[in-house]
């Protein structure tokens, strides 16, 4: 009989140790990043690393306008993207019917979020930069990588609109609210944490983005900060990128360096986002 | 027993507030209702009873016309509240509903907002509203809805925190205050227990005096106890309607009767 036990509980273990090697493996090879990068880029991390610009000398040089840039992009995306995003999964899951279209719709929306986002740069080049003469601008990077996050913020929210549960929109029908108000004032304050989720997703995937921006034109070597959206600009990823193409050994620190400072910037970006969806968590239970 | 064609109308005392014209409804080809005729009197509680898939939820929700959101929903006939056909092009669904409440069979507070929020969600999704005058409508729905005594120290506290019975009552106290004229109750008592049932019933009882009350329920004991009314369908065809007194004790359909002591359903 407890021979048969001990057989029986085999798969248990097995499974068990299973998951602790899929949780341990992905954090060890991140934490093996995190060590190997901040202990070669330590020389160079300090604040004069993040307030200086680039430079010929590698000890001089910082990442200020790499991370500015990326500021300015994250925030110009997320004001592009979120209410597009948003939108367009309102209209599909609340106002569309089930219908051979949406299913179809669905379908392509599905397909966009798996076009390699080079594809992304060259339609940024050819629609924002070239026809719609917006330049070489941050404006222009921030459509480019609003367009790459688009089909995701729209997936995610579609699926946080379809946990609401349907009983509360009768509620608010029933109490004689029309279609707007239930969205408004039921529906999206139940929404608001997963489309929040959706949005940490999508802006990560955004910050790291390299290849469109080098298509639409973002510069590797500026000594300003974008005053506007219509100002040249680089991006952190672009930065890192042009220092460890450089031959001198020095610079590689600095991309090194840098690489800290992006994960540190991804870090602040989506702790403050899981804070402020913890809060609306909170405001609900 | 002989057949009585259930278009007789049955005695009357007081005039028709809802009036249901040769209804039939159908979710995609499927016919849910055949040609229900019903007179529903002003400050009565009728009560539909049915085994379950009867149709008798598709009808309450042609009432204040919930039933046409379903997806691949219709419906035929003609519904009237005081004369007016609640279907004409000119009615606006939304307007009609501020005007015929209805509480579901699950209770189905707002989860994000507070007691004191939820009862006055009618109102704020609706229209805009001054504080003392919120103040007042509050207690006096939930004086309605008879919880007031039981939640006036924890208005602040979430809707959800209340156990399942006052959050039944806290959901009608939400109908209550957009003041309807009209209140549908879906099953309201089939998530409850028997003590919380029976404070439900009670209060449907008091309710009566002021709002006419149509009420859905699984329970034969239920409709019989608060309804003045009752209606009896079967497969989606009205078998009998009259006063619940008669339809309990000398049942004119047989099918009625079969239902009612127990033999099917």
């Amino acid at each position: 009989m407890s021979d048969h036990d001990t057989r029986s509980r085999m798969p248990e273990r097995a499974f068990f140790a299973l998951t602790i090697a899929a949780v341990a493996v992905p954090l060890l090879v991140l934490l093996f990043l995190l060590v190997i990068v901040t202990r070669s880029g330590l020389t160079r991390l300090g604040w004069d690393f993040v307030t200086s610009y680039p430079s010929r000398h590698a000890d001089h040089a910082g990442i200020l306008p790499g991370l500015v840039g990326s500021l300015w992009l994250m925030g110009l995306t997320a004001l592009i993207a979120l209410p597009l995003g948003v939108g367009a999964a309102i209209h599909l899951e609340e106002y569309g019917k089930q219908s051979r279209l949406s299913r179809l719709i669905e379908i392509n929306i599905a397909n966009l979020a798996g076009v390699p986002s080079i594809v992304y740069g060259l339609l940024g080049l050819g629609l924002f930069v070239r026809t719609l003469h917006m330049g070489r601008s941050v404006l222009a990077g921030a459509c480019t990588l609003a367009l790459l996050v688009l089909p995701m913020v729209v997936m995610v929210s579609r699926e946080a609109l379809r946990t609401v549960p349907m009983s509360l929109r009768e509620a608010a029908y029933a109490l004689g609210a029309t279609r707007w108000q239930t969205i408004r004032q039921v529906v999206l304050p139940q929404a608001y944490p997963g489309i929040l989720t959706g949005a940490i997703l999508a802006l990560a995937r955004a910050i790291g983005e390299t290849a469109p921006l080098v298509v639409v034109g973002a510069l590797t070597y500026i000594t300003f900060v974008p005053d506007g959206v219509d100002a040249p600009f680089t991006a952190l990823p672009i930065q890192i990128f042009n220092w460890v193409s450089r031959p001198q050994r020095a610079f590689v620190v600095n991309a090194a360096a840098g690489i800290v400072v992006l994960l540190a910037t991804m870090l602040v970006l989506n702790g403050a986002a899981i804070y402020l969806r913890n809060r609306l968590q909170k405001k609900r239970a | 027993m002989a057949m009585i064609s259930n278009s007789t109308p049955p005695p009357r005392q007081s005039p028709a507030k809802l009036g249901v014209d040769r209804v039939s409804a159908w979710f995609g080809t499927h016919q849910v209702l055949q040609d229900i005729d019903m007179q529903i009197g002003e400050r009565e509680v009728t009560a539909i009873i049915g085994p379950s898939g009867c149709g008798k939820s598709t009808l309450i929700r042609s009432l204040n016309r919930m039933h046409e959101l379903s997806e691949g929903a219709r419906i035929a006939g003609k519904i009237t509240l005081d004369g007016a056909d609640v279907y004409a092009r000119d009615v606006d669904p939304v307007m009609l509903r501020r005007r015929v409440g209805m509480v579901f069979q699950k209770p189905n507070p707002f989860p994000s907002m507070s007691v004191r929020d939820n009862v006055l969600a009618g109102l704020r999704l609706t229209r805009s509203l001054d504080n003392a005058r919120a103040d007042e409508i509050v207690e006096k729905a939930l004086h309605g809805a008879a919880l007031w005594e039981e939640v006036k120290d924890r208005l602040a506290a979430p809707g959800l925190s209340l156990s399942g019975g006052q959050q039944q009552r806290l959901c009608i106290a939400r109908s209550l205050a957009v003041a309807p004229e009209v209140l549908l109750m879906d099953e309201p008592c089939s998530a409850l227990d028997p003590v919380a049932t029976s404070r439900i019933e009670d209060l449907i009882h008091e309710l009566k005096a002021t709002y006419t009350i149509v009420i859905v329920t699984h329970n034969m004991q239920q409709a019989a106890r608060v309804s003045d009314y009752t209606a009896f369908l079967l497969s989606g065809d009205l078998v009998e309607f009259s006063e619940t007194n008669r339809l309990f004790t000398s049942p004119r359909d047989q099918r009625t009767e079969d239902y009612i002591t127990g033999k099917f359903g």
